[in-house]
C-alpha cells in the first residue's frame, strides 16, 4: 500500500474547486466556487495557504498570467490539478462515499 | 477607468508582513475583489487574516530554532560560570600546594582546560555580539550550530576543571601542604582557639 498524503477539508474543497473551471482557476474564482457550493465564505489568504500546501504535495501546478489594470497591475496565478492531484481527489471522494454509505443518520435527514 | 485604491496602511502591511507565497497574486486578487463588491472593512479583514496566517507560519518555522538557541545560551552560560568557579578553586589550591606539583600532568590538563574555557567564552561572546549587530546573513542553521560548538567546548572544559579541582582537594587533604593559611592546611595546629588571647 502506498503512503498517502491526507488532505484537510479546506485543501480538498480547494482541489475540487481548482478542477472545476477548466484550467483557469485562480484565487478569486476558487474562493467564489467554494462560497457558492458550500455556503461558507473563505478568506483569500486561506485559499492561498491551502494552494501552497497542495502545490508542495504535488497536487496542483501554478502558472503566471499577464498583469492587468483591473488587478492593480498584478498578474494572476492560475492553478491546475496534476494527474496525481486528480487521482487523490478521486480517492478521497470514493473513500468518503464508502464511509458514509449505509449511515442511517445521513439518509434519514437528521441534522 | 478609475479604480478604487485599497487602504494604504493595509496594503503596506500586506506587502511587508503578509504571506510570501504568490503574494503579488494575492494582492491582485484582493484588489480585483475590492473593485467589485468589497468595502474597506472587507479589505482590512482579509489583510488581517493574511497577516495572522503569515505570523503562524513564521512562528512554526522558527519556534524550534528559538527554543534550541535559547536553551544552548542558558546551558553555555551556566557551564561557563561553573568552569570559572572551578578555575578559581583550582588556582587557590595550586597556590596552596605549589611546591609539590610543578609539572604534574593534572596541572597541564588544568591549564589546557582553562585556555579552552577562555577561548570558548570568547567565541560565545563574539557570537552574541554578532547577533546583536545583525550578524551575517547566510545559512539560518549556522548560529545554532556554532552555539552548540561553544556549549560543548565550554561544558567539556568546565567538567575538566571541576575534575581537576576535586583531585586537588583530595590530594591537598592527603599530603602535607606548604601553605600557611590555617583554613588550607589540615595539619595546622588546632590550638589557636584555646590559646590565650594576647
Amino acid at each position: 500500500m502506498r503512503k498517502r498524503e491526507y488532505l484537510g477539508q479546506l485543501e480538498l474543497m480547494v482541489l475540487f474547486a481548482a478542477m472545476r473551471p477548466g484550467g483557469d482557476a485562480y484565487g478569486v474564482l476558487i474562493a467564489r466556487e467554494i462560497a457558492e457550493k458550500s455556503g461558507r465564505e473563505v478568506a483569500l489568504a486561506s485559499v492561498y495557504a491551502a494552494l501552497e500546501r497542495l502545490e508542495r504535495k504535488g497536487f496542483v501546478v501554478a502558472s503566471l498570467g499577464e498583469p492587468t489594470a483591473e488587478r492593480g497591475g498584478k498578474a494572476r496565478t492560475y492553478f491546475r490539478p496534476t494527474a496525481e492531484g486528480i487521482r487523490e481527489a478521486r480517492e478521497a471522494r470514493e473513500t468518503l462515499i464508502r464511509l458514509s454509505s449505509g449511515l442511517t443518520q445521513l439518509s434519514s435527514g437528521l441534522r | 477607468m478609475i479604480y478604487r485604491q485599497p487602504p494604504a496602511l493595509a496594503l503596506w502591511l500586506l506587502r511587508h508582513f503578509g504571506p510570501r507565497y504568490h503574494h503579488e497574486s494575492l494582492e491582485g486578487d484582493l484588489f480585483e475583489q475590492y473593485q467589485r463588491t468589497a468595502s474597506r472593512s472587507w479589505y482590512w479583514q482579509q489583510t488581517l487574516i493574511a497577516l495572522m496566517l503569515a505570523g503562524a507560519d513564521w512562528a512554526r518555522a522558527r519556534l524550534l530554532r528559538i527554543v534550541a538557541t535559547s536553551s544552548l545560551r542558558l546551558f553555555t552560560e551556566v557551564a561557563a560560570l561553573l568552569g570559572a568557579a572551578a578555575l578559581t578553586q583550582t588556582l587557590r589550591f595550586q597556590h596552596a600546594c605549589a611546591s609539590q606539583r610543578l609539572w604534574d600532568p593534572a596541572l597541564l590538563i588544568t591549564i589546557a582546560a582553562a585556555i579552552a574555557l577562555v577561548m570558548s567564552c570568547g567565541f560565545y561572546l563574539s557570537l552574541c555580539v554578532g547577533r546583536i549587530r545583525g550578524g551575517k546573513r547566510g545559512s539560518r542553521q549556522a548560529p545554532t550550530r556554532q552555539m552548540l560548538v561553544a556549549f560543548l567546548v565550554t561544558a567539556l572544559s568546565a567538567g575538566t576543571l571541576t575534575w581537576a579541582t576535586t583531585a586537588d582537594v583530595a590530594r591537598c587533604g592527603q599530603q602535607p601542604c606548604s601553605c600557611q593559611s590555617p583554613q588550607a592546611s589540615p595539619t595546622a595546629p588546632q590550638t589557636s582557639a584555646l590559646s590565650p588571647i594576647r
